[in-house]
């Protein structure tokens, strides 16, 4: 724990409570004024919020807050999971409306990986796993195949427990070994941005830790957006806070700021753990 | 407001949102939905389709004989002409020869279904529970021609010896063996209706202090009856349709109290007597619909008043069993709506429990009488040992009974005997008077003297040319219809009409599939075919293998639709959403993860499909089968074959010079055939329900 908090204090550019514009790095997606239904219920209410590149940003708040489904905006996975959904407002990623009609959605899942809450590794391969993502349209070469399957999984810091065995079913591997193979497998299509929904929330305390390293490890290269419903993992690993509450964010801001003088009554309210 | 980030470490990562893949690659794509779309509606459409030829081939009757004549009429006289020089095509005695054929099926069926579901529900252990609705899912596979086959050859003479009926060939007989095949329908369905009752309104009853059962009797059937009711509903539609149980054992006439009881003969003029009659009618013969269908359809010419009499009779069927599917799976849906039924659910199937018992006693005493003096009987006492430890020493997990409990416990174990001992004789009957006939040259040479000598070669290489083919066409169709519905539709009216026309497509008599594979497949198809090969004498016009396939996958493919969803919506939301969550397009997520991870799902389906497609007559009856041919290969598409269910119907009926060894050889291949394929699918199933890691 004390390392990744060391970690976070000595990376972070961003942790002056009032930092100034041109202080701040580049925004890789930038939403602004989204507003989400599904069907009659107004799920997310006029958000707009930025995720700095090579940035960690956490979404925080109580249960049906909405930070969830912002989460599914930026990849749009809410049209896969739920009919009936729409959207108002603007996602812009690099400058481009990934909302516009011309978006291919396997395109842009390519470019915006996933990692998801319960780890859900195919049951196939190890290999097969990680390889998923690169075969689906293309046909690599079975040397630059292995390659980036290599390199992914050491990046998510599996290969060394794995190396051996790229060839048995990825269920038999531990929660989080699984998880950080789920990482793996996103890392492989090589996207630009990951966005975790609560990946540590069905491992233990000993995984999570990994995947807290993990993540400060990948930040240097992804942007990542985190959604956690642990405020001491928010505080410990990224760099930027949302805290949403009822569809709306309440506030936002540099995560240390955030959690040592929040503005808001109800994100100190939240963050003491007096509700949520 | 945004930048762009500078991305030199990505250097092939597509800067573009738009679609990358090939034209090609999308264009297949778009085709694969559209093939997959279209396979979803092919339920409706040969629902609609059977409908419609069936009707259009009836339809001509009515301009040439009076409808009030066909659907009043007492008589049934094909052949003779009678009142104003017109034959009479009579649809009473028939559908009255059905609906009592049925009515009797039901009153024996019910009871020991009911009865065997609540003692597999309830009563036995959970680790027993799998065995015993595998040996109650063996008993449905039975092909109906070797029931028929039991019927003629032990339960006919029996009954006949017994209470001194004047034929073996009675109403009571089929009823009987009807209720042999209505049993497993009815015990399945309604277990399941009882398994999904909730736990928690079984524990607050148990909580609040009742006894098993009368946490059975006052909680659960209630909250079970519509499933009951849809069970009964399915069991009495398969016993109206089946047509060769009837075929082989009521005689195929109409009966003195029967033409007593219609007013043709004199005698019927209080409400006693009509009792009487109806009484009467079982120990007499009797001609039932789907009989007189199979039976008069290979002599007529296409165009006769006569063929299109008995295509008027194929749409009564078809109306029939349509409204008896609708009622069933009305009732079905209920049962998922409503948790709480009405106090006399909780009467009604208490008496049907203990009417099951009663029963129970009858059948064990008739099948030791039968077993005096008919072969096979020998293995009877130890069985019944066996089934009365089973249903008196195991003991239910649930500890609060008081002996009013252990009464009713006795009456569902011994209606679970009623169901499951009867086939097992049958088994035991058809194993121990065909085994020695099993020589290499009786499964490999031809029939001789017409059927009655030489082997059965051919008739098993046609069996499998039909299993063969069958799935060869029933396969991909339901696979891609059952992704439709697990994959691509939303729910809607479209979804509610396609799953309708499956459960009604499921409930179609397997003799107006018959009709429909004639007048689709051979006469239409096949003229065509001829037209455009420029055939000097037809070839496609004639019974072939591919007709007969063809009808038979029409018939499976709802076995393989519903199974294949099972199996698909089994694999969890989670592979799809990390598919996706990949960059996948649907149709990669179902290639590659879905359809995978499904794969033994479907693979079960497939093969209770083979089982079926191999067991049953009346489709191949007018499509494909033919009664004799000395050719030993495997048959080509465009030949008439050889079967082994219509054999053994030609042979027990036609070649009755035949011996019994011959006849029993026959039935014993069929049933193995039949049972091997069912057993492996059985098999699988269970040991992917073990081996399933997700």
């Amino acid at each position: 724990m004390s390392i990744a908090s060391t970690t976070v204090n000595e990376n972070s550019t961003v942790a002056e409570p009032k930092a100034s514009a041109d202080e701040l790095p580049p925004v890789l997606i930038d939403t602004s004024d989204v507003n989400f239904y599904y069907g009659d219920f107004h799920a997310l209410k006029s958000v707009s919020l930025p995720l700095y590149a090579n940035r960690i940003t956490a979404m925080i708040g109580p249960s049906g807050c909405g930070k969830s489904t912002f989460l599914r905006v930026l990849n749009r996975m809410n049209e896969e999971m739920a009919s009936d959904t729409r959207l108002e407002g603007r996602v812009l990623l690099q400058g481009q409306d990934i909302y516009a009609p011309v978006v291919d959605k396997s395109t842009l899942r390519k470019r915006i990986g996933m990692v998801f809450q319960r780890p859900n590794p195919f049951p196939k391969s190890i290999f097969d796993n990680v390889a998923y993502g690169p075969t689906l349209d293309a046909r690599p070469n079975r040397r630059t195949l292995e390659e980036l399957v290599e390199r992914s999984l050491q990046q998510a810091a599996l290969w060394d427990e794995v190396k051996d065995k790229l060839k048995q079913s990825a269920l038999a591997l531990s929660g989080g070994q699984q998880q950080r193979l789920c990482i793996a497998r996103a890392l492989a299509t090589r996207p630009e941005v990951i966005l975790m929904d609560e990946p540590c929330s069905a491992l233990d305390p000993n995984s999570t830790n990994r995947i807290e390293e993990l993540m400060l490890e990948l930040k240097k290269e992804y942007t990542i957006a985190i959604v956690t419903h642990n405020m001491q993992q928010a505080a410990r690993v990224s760099d930027f806070t949302a805290f949403f509450l009822k569809g709306v964010v309440m506030e936002f801001g540099p995560t240390e700021r955030l959690f040592t003088s929040p503005e808001k009554k109800e994100t100190d309210d939240y963050i003491r753990g007096r509700f949520g | 407001m945004s930048t762009a980030v500078s991305n030199a470490d990505r250097s092939n990562a597509s800067l573009s949102l738009t679609d990358s893949r090939t034209r090609l690659s999308r264009f297949r794509e778009k085709i694969i939905n559209g093939v997959i779309t279209a396979s979803g509606m092919t339920s409706i459409v040969f629902v609609a389709l059977i409908f419609l030829f069936i009707f259009k081939e009836a339809f001509p009757l009515l301009s040439t004989y009076p409808a009030a004549r066909f659907f009043f009429g007492r008589e049934w006289a094909p052949t003779t002409e009678g009142v104003g020089g017109l034959p009479d095509y009579g649809l009473v005695p028939l559908l009255l020869s059905s609906v009592l054929v049925t009515l009797g099926a039901v009153a024996l069926a019910v009871p020991l279904g009911v009865a065997t579901a609540v003692y597999i529900a309830e009563v036995a252990p959970p680790r027993f529970r799998p065995t015993l609705k595998a040996l109650i899912e063996l008993l449905a596979a039975v092909p109906s021609v070797v029931l028929g086959f039991f019927g003629m050859m032990v339960l006919g003479p029996y009954l006949q010896a017994r209470f001194g009926f004047a034929t073996g060939d009675t109403l009571l007989t089929g009823s009987i063996t009807l209720a042999l095949m209505a049993v497993p329908t009815i015990a399945t369905i309604s277990e399941d209706a009882l398994a999904a009752v909730p736990r928690d309104i079984r524990e607050a009853s148990l909580g609040l202090g009742a006894t098993h059962w009368q946490t059975v009797r006052n909680v659960i059937f209630p909250a079970a009856a519509s499933g009951v009711v849809a069970a009964v509903m399915l069991g009495v539609g398969r016993a109206i349709g089946e047509t060769m149980v009837v075929l082989m054992v009521t005689g195929n006439g109409v009966g003195i109290n029967l033409l007593q009881l219609m007013g043709v003969m004199p005698g019927t003029n209080n409400p006693l007597t009509a009792f009487q009659n109806v009484f009467g009618a079982y120990a007499e013969v009797c001609r039932t619909l789907t009989a007189t269908v199979a039976s008069e359809m290979g002599e007529v010419v296409p165009g006769q008043s006569h063929y299109h009499a008995l295509f008027m009779l194929g749409v009564v069927l078809f109306v029939i069993t349509f409204l008896i599917n609708f009622t069933a799976d009305f009732a079905l849906k209920r049962t998922r709506d409503v948790r709480s039924g009405s106090g006399g659910a909780s009467a009604f199937l208490s008496f049907l429990a203990v009417l099951g018992g009663v029963l129970g006693i009858g059948v064990t005493i008739a099948l030791v009488g039968m077993a005096g003096d008919a072969a096979g009987g020998l293995g009877i006492g130890l069985l019944v040992a066996t089934l009365a430890l089973l249903v008196f020493l195991i003991r239910p997990t649930i500890t609060y009974r008081r002996p009013i409990d252990y009464a009713m416990y006795a009456c569902l174990g011994l209606g679970l005997l009623a169901a499951l001992l009867p086939t097992l004789f049958l088994f035991g009957n058809i194993l121990i008077g065909g085994f020695r006939q099993l020589t290499p040259g009786f499964l490999t040479q031809a029939p001789s003297d017409g059927g009655t000598a030489g082997g059965i070669g051919p008739a098993i290489l046609g069996t499998l040319g039909l299993m063969f083919g069958t799935i060869l066409l029933a396969l991909p169709l339901g696979i891609c219809a059952a992704i439709y519905l697990s994959e691509f539709a939303k729910k809607g009216p479209l979804v509610g009409a396609i799953r309708m026309a499956i459960v009604n497509l499921a409930g179609v008599p397997s003799i107006v599939h018959g009709l429909f594979g004639l007048i689709v497949f051979k006469t239409f198809l096949g003229g065509w075919l001829d037209y455009f090969a420029r055939n000097s004498t037809p070839v496609w016009q004639n019974r072939t293998l591919l007709w007969g396939a063809a009808t038979l996958a029409i018939l499976v493919l709802p076995i393989v639709i519903t199974t294949t969803e099972e199996a698909l919506l089994s694999v969890p939301a989670s592979f799809r959403e990390g598919s996706v969550g990949l960059g996948a397009t649907r149709w990669q997520t179902i290639r590659r993860v879905v359809l995978p991870a499904a794969i033994p799902g479907i693979l079960t389906g497939a093969i209770l499909a083979i089982g079926r497609s191999a067991g049953e007559t009346a489709p191949i009856l007018f499509t494909a089968a033919v009664t004799f041919t000395t050719d030993v290969r495997l048959p080509s598409p465009d030949a008439p074959v050889l079967a082994l269910p219509y054999h053994l119907y030609y042979v027990v009926t036609q070649a009755t010079q035949a011996s019994d060894g011959l006849k029993y050889g026959i039935a014993l291949v069929l049933l193995g055939l039949v049972f091997t394929v069912n057993i492996t699918a059985i098999l699988l199933r269970t040991r992917l329900r073990r081996a399933r890691r997700w």
